[in-house]
């Protein structure tokens, strides 16, 4: 019974992290952005003091400020990498093997981050400190090519999505006209063929994006893509506005 | 054997019935979404069609544009960090 009871008030207490939804994650991310800036300004003021005077006070001044924002740095990162965590949990299909893969490397990311703030911020002397922000910055060096993955997934993922809506609408107005005139069958066909264009630029696209770690993957590539297959569904669906209005 | 008061058996389902209704109206609750959810997902927007349309109903079609159009592609956060400036102290002496 006392069990029980534990398990529950132990859930009462945990489960408010677990709700922190998409939408707070942003905010974080957009407030540490704004923390962060605000440090570096601070840091480079203070570097600049001790370049000029280069008294005790100023040393201290210099290092206190450059720990903080070296902090900054890192909780910003860790914010901004929960963010695009949830929203590809949100966005994605976690049973899709590449996004699950990409979701628990950002959570793997995340927890080195979150350890990082005992680091970042502890140099005492000019030496320490520019040795911690090297090793941070190798950190982020594979950071950002994971963010760049989730983000290609994350975009991937609506397109694919309103690909699907377009072949919904264009079956819908098949369904409407039960004998197309010549000029409407080939505005279908059209509208078609551009959709079956899209249908396999994303194969593509998620065909690379399951081999994002051999190295040979670019998110440069991918987004041309991805624009390519938008502008071809944008002309796609008012070619069928188009249709539906000369009904 | 240790022997639970009466009264526990009392408040002990009251407090699994509250927690059980807190945890339900959290599940239940709407959550807000993304300002980027709200433009490709969420919102019907009026201002869709590129050509004057008064006195034209927005139609499924519509909202499908205006979603193609709105899309970020190159970077669907639109917060992405950008840490090109090195941190850095001088060497001391």
């Amino acid at each position: 019974m006392w069990g029980i009871v534990t398990v529950i008030l132990a859930l009462v207490f945990v489960a408010p992290v677990f709700a922190q939804s998409t939408a707070d994650f942003y905010q974080k991310t957009q407030t540490a952005g704004n923390s962060y800036r605000q440090s570096y300004s601070a840091y480079t003021t203070a570097k600049n003091q001790h370049l000029k005077y280069h008294t005790g006070s100023t040393r201290i001044e210099a290092i206190t400020k450059t720990n903080d924002v070296l902090l900054k740095r890192n909780e910003w990162e860790a914010n901004y990498l929960s963010y695009v965590r949830s929203l590809l949990a949100d966005v994605t299909n976690i049973g899709n093997y590449t996004q699950t893969v990409s979701y628990l490397d950002l959570e793997n990311k995340i927890s080195i981050l979150n350890d990082q703030t005992k680091i970042v911020g502890s140099g005492t002397t000019f030496s320490e400190v520019n040795s911690n922000a090297l090793a941070w910055e190798k950190i982020l060096e594979g950071t950002t090519k994971l963010a760049e993955v989730a983000q290609v997934q994350i975009a991937t993922t609506r397109i694919t999505n309103l690909e699907k809506e377009l072949s919904d609408l264009l079956a819908q107005y098949q369904n409407q006209i039960s004998t197309p005139s010549s000029d409407q069958l080939i505005t279908i066909n059209l509208i078609s063929q551009k959709s079956s264009e899209a249908k396999s630029t994303l194969a593509a696209v998620n065909s690379a994006l399951a081999q994002y770690k051999s190295g040979s993957w670019s998110k440069n590539n991918q987004v041309s893509q991805l624009q390519t297959v938008q502008a071809s569904l944008l002309d796609a669906a008012k070619l069928l506005r188009e249709l539906q209005r000369s009904k | 054997m240790i022997k639970v008061p009466k009264i526990l058996w009392l408040i002990v389902p009251g407090i699994v019935f509250v927690v059980i209704l807190m945890l339900l109206l959290a599940i239940l609750t709407k959550k807000p979404t993304t300002p980027e959810a709200l433009q490709t997902e969420n919102v019907v927007m009026p201002t869709v069609s590129e050509t004057p349309s008064a006195g034209i109903a927005v139609t499924p079609v519509d909202i499908l544009i205006n979603k193609l159009t709105s899309l970020q592609v190159n970077d669907p956060l639109l917060v992405a960090p950008n840490f090109d400036r090195k941190i850095s102290l001088p060497d001391e002496e």
